[in-house]
């Protein structure tokens, strides 16, 4: 199990690293800034 | 006691935007690209972070709709958070940090009959995997509405309910 642990780190910046570059920080924004439907007034 | 020192001031950071008050807004600064150390919902008007399960959640009952590239930009990003909060802090975020846990710590100090709930220790091992694959993964990946986009089968039974709800109020 411990023989893992460096390559998920390895993989760890990578996420990051790819995640940033294609733009999913900005999918993670865009969901957490919607507010939940009885908020949104959707409930009317 | 000192963990629920802690866990209090863990929640309060969770939840420091303290500015809706004044403008009757969510918080949509930078910090929420960031997902936060434990369950808090991110919708929330007063939620600094982003959940990561909420936002897995998200990312699985959209699957069907997103373009590939902000599919696999997302799906990195998030698998790079889980990594990190597992690897830095691992099942310290559940006793300390977490805010759901807080909440289910100060629920279980209400006096009430309680009912312990025995299984046999092999399933009880996996039973927190089981309810992983099963609310977290399989409800947001299979159940969907008319146009493909994933749909909470509690978000169903709200919205059958809603009409019941303003007649109440």
């Amino acid at each position: 199990m411990k023989k893992i642990i460096p390559f998920l780190w390895i993989l760890m910046f990578i996420s990051f690293f790819l995640g940033v570059m294609l733009g999913g920080n900005n999918f993670v924004k865009e969901r957490a800034v919607t507010l939940c439907l009885s908020c949104m007034g959707l409930e009317e | 006691m000192k963990r629920k020192w802690f866990q209090l001031v863990s929640t309060f950071i969770h939840n420091g935007y303290v500015g809706f008050l004044a403008n009757s807004n969510i918080y949509t600064g930078f910090l929420k690209n960031l997902c936060g150390p434990g369950l808090n919902c991110h919708s929330c008007p007063a939620s600094l972070f982003t959940c990561p399960l909420g936002i897995l959640q998200n990312f699985l009952i959209s699957i069907r709709i997103l373009s590939w590239q902000v599919l696999i930009g997302s799906f990195f990003y998030i698998l790079g958070f889980f990594l990190f909060f597992g690897l830095f802090l691992g099942r310290f975020i559940c006793g300390w940090l977490c805010p759901f846990g807080f909440l289910q710590d100060l629920i279980y100090k209400i006096p009430f009959f309680k009912k312990q709930i025995k299984f046999p220790l092999h399933i009880e091992n996996y039973l927190k995997f089981i309810f992983l694959i099963f609310f977290v993964i399989l409800l947001p990946l299979f159940i969907t509405n008319e146009i493909g986009y994933g749909i909470f089968m509690v978000l169903q039974i709200y919205m059958s309910c809603r009409n019941y709800r303003s007649w109440i109020f």
